[in-house]
């Protein structure tokens, strides 16, 4: 209890899969906050740093991929884990995420399951 | 009669009876008579002849008359040969309403003047004009080299014409009236060459327009069309990365929740619910799959098929396909065995590899019925491993055959038993070998199986070095 409960940042355009993954990982035991779009999650995640990313890539105004490119420019940011999630199927999508600072990736469909398990084995880990 | 002749001497003893006085004055008297006869007969034919020439004269003056036309038009003609096509045939109608209309004057010329050297030159003329009508055809249909051709014959045939009217000319007795009408003919017949040849100088522009005009129009047609199919590639790869997302997106939804419902997050579920359910999610399944299909071909299409080159345990994909149908083989009533030898390893797309595997697999247990078996094997014939799926299933006809390995193709027995699919299955595992450098192949008969036979390289190719570099 000593401990503060993680905060996890999750943003993706569709309310429904925000609220699927809020759900998961809440009952998990992380707070969690959320955006509708890119602008949105960057701002959130500048006025208050979270311990991980959920970051969806195809977003409004700000692409997922972008938004990892520019928390890793800022001091506050730039150690925050990013998991991209991607309904795209191309391999270069995957390898532009890696560039941009992701530390991981799930393909749409996910399932929230493994969601809890990634966000678990990198918060774990540190 | 015999009394006749005596009277008629008779009478001439009375004259010759006459004294010579007389016989002057009488005389006398009779020449001016027969001066007066001659001279009516000489008005007569005089003024017969005068009508005839003027006659004469006014149908060449309107031959004349037509002939300044027809200059007038060709100069009209080739002054505006801008709208070429259209002026060129509307010029060849025109022409061809004087050309009537010279015909007509000719009749008339003919008729008012019976001689023979007149009726030669009407039918030289005559026979000068079949050949122009040929030239004036074969400009009409565009014949360019044929109409000069004929044109250039039609030279000799204008020498041999106005040799002739030359030859007429001396023995006319009307030399005035005759050469006016050699003249006007001669006219008329340099006016007909002018026509043909600012005829065919028109079409031979209007051609010279026309081909420059289809070739700009050939040339853009190109450039639009290029930039269609760019626009095409560009909406298609847009159209992949939109299906993709707008497809995934809601299919997350509905497998994430389900998930949550089926793991009893939203409190208790009953086997029923838990049934209804798993349905549900069976359907998902199948939807993403087909997904995943759909945008498997659209890669395959955009030429954006991605074959990586890794060294592939052949028998390890084998066998964990085989694996993972087991459970369906044993829901299906069906056997499935694996007869797999050891081969070398080839260079490759694993997971790729392993979709092909499946899809052949998961049609022979598809397309077997109950008590059936299915055989997969695996062997090295000399260069290449053999994979071979084989089922005792009702076969597929030879005309069938033809079109398996088409795109959205379904046997006519999959349709009518409504074997679930989408006839992408072996579309993908025949781009999937081929991506390989491989083939794929079936054998099969109406009720006796069906054997598809995938052959890959086990020479490693050129793409390793590249690959590892």
């Amino acid at each position: 209890v000593s401990e503060p409960t993680p905060l996890i940042l999750i943003a993706d355009d569709d309310a429904d899969i925000r609220s699927l993954v809020a759900f998961r990982l809440e009952r998990a035991g992380y707070e969690v906050v959320q955006a509708s779009d890119g602008e949105h999650a960057l701002q959130l995640a500048l006025e208050r740093p979270p311990d991980l990313a959920v970051l969806d890539v195809m977003m409004p105004r700000l692409t997922g991929i972008e938004v990892t490119r520019r928390l890793r420019e800022n001091e506050d940011t730039r150690r925050i884990p990013v998991i991209l999630l991607t309904a795209r199927v191309q391999e270069a999508d995957v390898a532009a995420g890696f560039e941009a600072g992701a530390d991981d990736y799930l393909k749409k469909p996910f399932s929230p399951q493994e969601l809890r398990s990634r966000v678990q084995a990198i918060l774990g880990r540190r | 009669m015999r009394r006749a002749r005596p009277r008629s001497g008779d009478r001439h003893d009375r004259i010759d009876d006459e004294n010579p006085l007389v016989q002057a004055l009488r005389l006398t008297l009779l020449v001016p008579i027969l001066v007066a006869a001659a001279a009516a007969a000489t008005i007569v034919a005089l003024h017969h002849r005068a009508d005839a020439a003027r006659r004469g004269e006014i149908t060449l003056a309107k031959i004349g008359r037509d002939a300044n036309e027809l200059r007038a038009l060709e100069t009209d003609a080739l002054l505006r040969a801008t709208n070429l096509h259209e002026r060129v045939e509307r010029h060849l109608r025109e022409i061809k309403s004087l050309r009537a209309t010279l015909d007509r004057r000719l009749e008339v010329l003919s008729s008012s003047d019976r001689d023979e050297q007149t009726a030669d030159l009407v039918q030289s003329f005559r026979t000068f004009l079949g050949s122009f009508d040929a030239v004036l055809a074969d400009l009409r249909a565009h014949r360019l080299g044929a109409a000069l051709a004929k044109y250039r014959a039609l030279g000799g045939q204008t020498a041999d014409l106005q040799a002739g009217l030359g030859a007429d000319e001396r023995e006319r007795r009307d030399r005035a009236q005759r050469e006016t009408t050699i003249v006007d003919v001669g006219t008329v017949v340099t006016l007909l060459l002018a026509a043909l040849i600012i005829g065919a100088v028109i079409t031979r522009l209007a051609r010279a327009r026309i081909a420059a005009a289809a070739h700009e129009v050939e040339r853009r047609a190109l450039a639009f069309q290029n930039e269609q199919l760019r626009d095409l590639d560009r909406l298609k790869d847009d159209f992949v990365a939109s299906v993709s997302h707008e497809l995934r997106t809601p299919l997350t939804s509905i497998q994430g929740y389900l998930e949550l419902v089926l793991e009893g997050e939203a409190g208790e579920v009953n086997d029923e619910q838990r049934h209804f359910l798993s349905i549900v999610r069976r359907n998902s399944d199948r939807l993403l799959r087909l997904v995943g299909d759909l945008l498997f071909v659209a890669q395959i299409d955009a030429g954006k098929l991605e074959i990586e080159r890794d060294d592939v345990d052949l028998q390890a994909v084998v066998e964990e396909s085989v694996q993972s149908a087991r459970p369906r083989a044993a829901e299906g009533g069906l056997a499935l065995e694996l007869e797999a030898q050891p081969v070398p390893h080839v260079v490759g797309d694993r997971v790729r590899l392993a979709q092909l595997l499946d899809n052949l697999v998961s049609n022979a247990l598809k397309f077997t019925p109950a008590g059936g078996r299915v055989v997969v094997r695996l062997r090295a014939e000399g260069q290449r491993a053999v994979v071979e799926v084989e089922d005792t299933g009702a076969g597929i006809s030879a005309a069938d055959q033809e079109r398996l390995f088409e795109r959205f193709f379904r046997t006519a027995s999959a349709t009518e038993r409504a074997v679930q699919g989408t006839g992408l299955g072996l579309s993908i595992a025949k781009a999937i070998a081929e991506g390989h450098g491989g083939t794929i192949a079936v054998r099969s008969a109406e009720g006796a199986g069906t054997t598809f036979r995938i052959e890959l390289p086990l020479v490693p190719v050129r793409h390793t070095a590249e690959a590892s570099a």
